[in-house]
C-alpha cells in the first residue's frame, strides 16, 4: 500500500458559501505518526478532519492510503473507511443504543461472530480506554461527558484501524484519564502501528504523544513538522502557545529533551 | 489469508489475523484435535486485538502457551491485563402476561403523568394571568403563522373536496326522491356541526402535535430545556403557553374556513349535478344554517385545540434522552391526539343531545 505517506493533502480549498476556511492547505501524514493539528478555535481543524473523512466537500486532493478520495469509487471509499476509526468532537454516540451496542456496531456489521466473543472484545476495548464493565449496559445519556468521550474512543478503536482520527480526544477528561489516554494512544501506535491524526487543544497531551504536527491559522498551514520544528516558526500565535503562561510545560519538556 | 497448522500439540498460525478472519480462526481452532499445548504465532504477519482476545481465551481453556514475537508479546500483555472474566448475561424468557401487565401499568402511569401535566398547566396559567408579561406575544404570533396560516391551503382544499364528495354521494339518492334542495341541509349541517371541526382537528393533530413533540423532544435531548431553566425561565412560559394559545386562536378560525370551503364545495356539486343555482343554494342556506348550528360545531374547536397542543407538548416532555424515543413519542402524540379528538367529539354529541342542542 503506497509508500510511507498515509495521508496527503494537496492544495486543499474549502469554503462555506462565501466564507473561505482553507486556502491552499498542504499537509502529509507518515505511517506511524501521531499527527496533531492545532490552531485557534474556528481555524478549521474539524473541517479539515471532516474533509479527510470524506464528509466535507472540498477542492484539491486528499490521498489516503494511496487512494484519492475525491475521485475514488464508492467501493474504494468504503474500503478506506473500514480502516479508519473516528471519534468526533462531541462524542456522537448513538443515543438509542447502549454503550456496548454502540461499540459493537461496526464489528457486527463486518463479521459474524458469536455474541459472547463480541461482548468480550467490546469489554476489552472498554477496559482499554479506562471504562468499567458496567457501562456496557448503560445508555449514552446515563454517562458523564468524559465517559462518553472514552466510549467514543472505544468505538473508534473497535476494528483496530490503521488510521485513527480524533477530534479533541482529551477535552472533558480529568488529568489522570487524559494521561491514561496518552499512554493508550502511544501503545496502540507502537504495538499495532496505528497512525493517529488528532485535533487537540491540550498542551500536555500534545507534548506527550505528538510526533508530527501542523498549525492551522489564517486559512492556511502556518507550520508543519515535529513539535520541535514548530516552535522555531516566527508566528505570534505559535509563540504565544508555547511561550505564554500555559506554555511552561513546553519549556520543561524542552529542557528535559536538551538534557538527553 | 490465515493458516492454521497442527503439529501434535503445537498449533502454528500464520498469515493475517484480523477481525475479518476471526470467524475462520475460531472455527479452525475449535475443531482441532486436542490437546493443544502451544500456540505459535511468531511468524504471523499481522494480528489485531480481537484475535488476540480469542487466542488468549482459547489458550486459557486448554492451559496452552502462546509463543510470539516481542512486539506481539507486549500487545498480548496489554490484552491480558484488560481482559476480565465475563459472566454470561441473564436471559429473560418471554413472559406474555408479565409483558401485558407491564404495558398496562405503563399506560396508567402515562395517564397519571398527563393529568399531572394538565394540572401544572392550569396552576401556571392562573399565575400567568396575574403576570400578563408571561404571555409571549411574539412567539404566539409566530406560531399562529406556522401552524395556522400555513395550514390554510391544505385545509381549504381538503374541506372543499369533502363537501364535493358528500354532496355528490347525497345527490344520487336525493334526485330519486326529487328532494334536490335538501342537499343544502345535508351538506351545511353535517359540515358545520361535525366534519369541519373534525377535519381541522385531525389535520392539526398530525401537523402541529407532531412538530411540537419533536421540537420539545429534541430540545430535551440537546439539554436546551435545562438551559432555559437555568436562565430562570419556565419551559411552560417559553414553550407550552405560546403553543396552546396560538392553537386556541388558530383552530377555530381554520374551522370557519373549513366550513365555508366545504359548503362551497357542496354548492358546486349542487349546481352541476342537481341544477340548483348558487342563489337558490344561498337562500336555502340562510334558512337552514342557524347561528346555533354553526356555533355548536365551532364551540368544539378551542377544546380540540387545547387537547392537541397539550398532548403534543406533553409527549415532547416525556421523551427520554435518545433519538429513538423522539420518533416513538411523535407517533404516539399524533395517534393520541387524533384519538382524543374523536373521543371528545363523541362526548360533545352525547352532551348536546342531552341538553337538546
Ligand atoms: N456547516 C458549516 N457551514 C458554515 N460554516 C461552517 C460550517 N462548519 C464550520 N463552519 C465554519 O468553519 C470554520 C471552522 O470550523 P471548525 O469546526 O473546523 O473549527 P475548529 O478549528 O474545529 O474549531 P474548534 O477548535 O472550536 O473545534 C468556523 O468559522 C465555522 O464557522
Ligand atoms: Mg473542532
Amino acid at each position: 500500500m503506497g509508500g510511507n505517506i498515509v495521508i496527503e493533502v494537496k492544495n486543499l480549498n474549502i469554503s462555506f458559501k462565501r466564507k473561505t476556511i482553507h486556502k491552499n492547505v498542504n499537509i502529509s501524514v507518515n505511517r506511524g505518526d501521531i499527527y496533531s493539528i492545532i490552531g485557534k478555535s474556528g481555524s478549521g481543524k474539524s473541517t479539515l478532519l471532516r474533509a479527510m473523512l470524506m464528509l466535507q466537500k472540498f477542492e484539491g486532493s486528499i490521498i489516503i492510503l494511496g487512494t484519492d478520495v475525491r475521485t475514488s469509487s464508492d467501493e474504494q471509499k468504503s474500503i478506506i473507511r473500514k480502516q479508519c476509526g473516528v471519534m468526533f468532537q462531541a462524542a456522537s454516540l448513538f443515543t438509542s443504543l447502549t454503550i456496548g451496542e454502540n461499540i459493537a456496531v461496526s464489528l457486527n456489521e463486518n463479521v459474524k461472530l458469536p455474541k459472547r466473543m463480541v461482548e468480550d472484545i467490546v469489554k476489552f476495548k472498554l477496559s482499554l480506554v479506562g471504562l468499567e464493565d458496567d457501562v456496557y449496559y448503560l445508555y449514552p445519556s446515563e454517562l458523564s461527558g468524559g465517559m462518553k468521550k472514552k466510549a467514543a474512543l472505544a468505538r473508534a478503536l473497535i476494528l483496530d484501524p490503521q488510521l485513527l482520527f480524533l477530534d479533541e480526544p482529551t477535552s472533558g477528561l480529568d488529568p489522570v484519564s487524559a494521561e491514561d489516554f496518552d499512554k493508550t494512544i502511544r501503545q496502540l501506535n507502537k504495538l499495532l502501528g496505528i497512525t493517529v491524526v488528532m485535533v487537540t487543544h491540550d498542551l500536555d497531551s500534545f507534548f506527550n504523544v505528538t510526533t508530527r504536527c501542523c498549525v492551522l491559522g489564517d486559512k492556511k498551514v502556518l507550520a508543519e513538522g515535529t513539535p520541535f520544528d514548530i516552535i522555531k516558526t516566527e508566528d505570534e500565535w505559535i509563540k504565544k502557545i508555547f511561550f505564554g503562561e500555559r506554555g511552561i510545560k513546553f519549556q520543561k519538556w524542552n529542557q528535559k529533551r536538551d538534557s538527553y | 489469508m490465515i493458516e492454521v497448522k497442527q503439529d501434535n500439540d503445537i498449533v502454528i498460525i500464520e498469515g493475517k489475523a484480523t477481525y475479518s478472519e476471526l470467524p475462520k480462526l475460531m472455527d479452525k481452532l475449535n475443531n482441532l484435535s486436542k490437546p493443544v499445548k502451544t500456540i505459535d504465532i511468531t511468524n504471523i504477519k499481522k494480528i489485531d486485538t480481537s484475535c488476540l482476545i480469542f487466542l488468549l481465551q482459547f489458550a486459557k481453556r486448554y492451559a496452552a502457551n502462546i509463543n510470539c514475537s516481542k512486539n506481539d508479546k507486549k500487545l498480548l500483555e496489554i490484552v491480558k491485563s484488560n481482559l476480565k472474566e465475563t459472566t454470561p448475561k441473564k436471559t429473560y424468557h418471554d413472559k406474555f402476561f408479565y409483558n401485558i401487565g407491564v404495558a398496562a401499568y405503563r399506560k396508567l402511569i402515562e395517564l397519571y403523568l398527563f393529568f399531572g401535566f394538565l394540572g401544572e398547566i392550569f396552576i401556571h396559567f392562573a399565575k400567568a394571568l396575574t403576570h400578563p408579561k408571561l404571555f409571549r406575544v411574539k412567539a404566539i404570533v409566530n406560531d399562529i403563522e406556522k401552524m395556522g396560516l400555513n395550514a390554510v391551503p391544505i385545509i381549504t382544499i381538503l374541506s372543499l373536496l369533502i363537501g364535493v364528495v358528500m354532496a355528490y354521494q347525497g345527490s344520487i339518492k336525493l334526485k330519486e326522491f326529487g328532494a334536490n334542495i335538501f342537499i343544502v341541509d345535508l351538506v351545511s349541517i353535517s359540515i358545520t356541526r361535525e366534519l369541519g371541526p373534525l377535519i381541522v382537528a385531525i389535520l392539526l393533530a398530525g401537523r402541529s402535535a407532531s412538530s411540537y413533540t419533536a421540537q420539545i423532544g429534541i430540545m430535551k435531548v440537546t439539554e436546551e430545556i435545562d438551559v432555559i431553566k437555568t436562565m430562570g425561565l419556565h419551559p411552560f412560559d417559553v414553550l407550552v403557553f405560546p403553543k396552546i394559545i396560538s392553537m386556541i386562536i388558530s383552530l377555530p378560525l381554520l374551522v370557519i374556513l373549513a366550513d365555508i370551503a366545504g359548503i362551497f364545495g357542496g354548492a358546486i356539486v349542487a349546481n352541476l349535478s342537481l341544477g340548483i343555482t348558487y342563489y337558490d343554494f344561498y337562500l336555502r342556506l340562510s334558512n337552514v344554517l342557524t347561528l346555533h348550528t354553526f356555533l355548536s360545531g365551532l364551540i368544539k374547536a378551542p377544546v380540540f385545540a387545547f387537547v392537541i397542543a397539550v398532548i403534543g407538548c406533553f409527549k415532547g416532555f416525556r421523551t427520554s434522552k435518545n433519538v429513538e424515543s423522539i420518533g416513538e413519542n411523535v407517533t404516539i402524540s399524533v395517534v393520541d391526539g387524533i384519538f382524543a379528538v374523536i373521543v371528545i367529539d363523541a362526548i360533545f354529541s352525547v352532551v348536546f343531545r342531552w341538553a337538546g342542542i
